[in-house]
């Protein structure tokens, strides 16, 4: 990724902190905040919309009609599986990274392969160490929390149903 | 926009067994209105139906109405379902040539916006969706089947069903 590349995305998210979805996306599913919205955040984010089965844009027909609703990812599972392999890499706490994706699932959802599952316990954010920014679906606004916190919070949330693994992966040109 | 809340005592019954799903268990069991039950009992008449491989339901493929509602249901019970809940949602959608182009797309089977094309613009048609959704802490997820039914008739127009997995 190019320098100034990486500098828009640091000010977008600076810019997004505090924000509610709804200001980021005037989709139906902007405006859903029983919703989980943290795939949804960082594809608006980083500009990712891989598929229109997985896509904002298509949840409704009536958003598939409005020029003013952009498409994005909002599965975190989609975005997760973009990734070769070389460029997802299990996240050790406490140690310095380069900028890129964080994403938490149990260990049971990740598959011989791989690959991510689709079980509901996921979650995606953005890490510019030692930050990372995410969605949080219980305070309805972009969060930024530092790495230890971030891991603690979703070790504690996800750890009812086994071990829990974090990852860190690299933006998606 | 029709909502519909349904008890959660009702969905862990219905995780409990998946053949729970074709019966009466299933349904609604709190003031249902004539027309969300009907588009409940919708669902549920298609337990048989396989979603096209391109919607990404599962990560083993296709897989019927019922699996996708019964894994639903089964996450629901795994956690903690009194923070689970199952909605019905209708908006009422025109038929015509843009409704059709939206049903066009490959996730769709083929030949779904030819059938579209048939209607007449003022069937009375919905796009519904029932959900499953559980929300506690930082734990938020939702399971949805859309379909767009057919008020007068009272029947879903199969090759329109689709999954939603969130996130």
């Amino acid at each position: 990724m190019e320098d100034h590349q990486l500098a828009q995305i640091k000010t977008d998210l600076e810019t997004s902190v505090g924000q509610r979805i709804d200001e980021i996306c005037g989709s139906t599913l902007g405006s859903n905040f029983d919703q989980n919205q943290c795939a949804h955040y960082v594809s608006h984010i980083l500009g990712y919309d891989f598929s229109q089965s997985a896509s904002c844009k298509y949840l409704t027909f009536a958003d598939s009609r409005n020029d003013d609703v952009e498409g994005a990812t909002i599965r975190v599972d989609v975005i997760f599986n973009k990734l070769v392999a070389a460029h997802r890499q299990k996240l050790v706490n406490n140690m310095c990274y380069r900028p890129g994706l964080v994403f938490v699932t149990q260990e049971r959802n990740i598959q011989p392969t791989g690959n991510m599952g689709d079980m509901p316990a996921k979650h995606i954010g953005i890490m510019v160490w030692p930050w990372v920014y995410h969605y949080s679906n219980t305070q309805n606004k972009v969060k930024k929390e530092d790495v230890t916190s971030f891991i603690n919070t979703f070790t504690s949330a996800y750890a009812g149903n086994g071990p829990v693994v974090f990852y860190r992966g690299e933006f998606i040109a | 926009m029709i909502t519909k809340s349904v008890t959660t005592g009702c969905a862990v019954a219905m995780a409990l067994s998946i053949s729970a799903c074709e019966s009466t268990e299933a349904r609604p069991d709190n003031s249902a209105s004539g027309e969300h039950q009907a588009v409940f009992d919708t669902l549920f008449n298609h337990l048989d139906y396989r979603f096209p491989s391109e919607q990404h339901c599962s990560n083993e493929g296709t897989l019927t109405v019922g699996e996708f509602t019964a894994r639903a249901l089964a996450n629901m019970s795994e956690q903690q379902p009194e923070h689970g809940k199952i909605e019905v949602t209708c908006d009422k959608v025109q038929a015509d040539s843009s409704l059709a182009s939206f049903y066009s797309m490959d996730m769709f089977p083929k030949g779904t916006d030819e059938k579209l094309r048939s209607f007449k613009e003022n069937e009375s048609l919905m796009q519904c969706q029932v959900s499953f959704s559980f929300s506690d802490k930082d734990v938020v997820w939702s399971r949805a089947v859309h379909f767009l039914w057919n008020r007068e008739t009272e029947k879903a127009l199969e090759s329109t069903f689709r999954c939603v997995v969130i996130p």
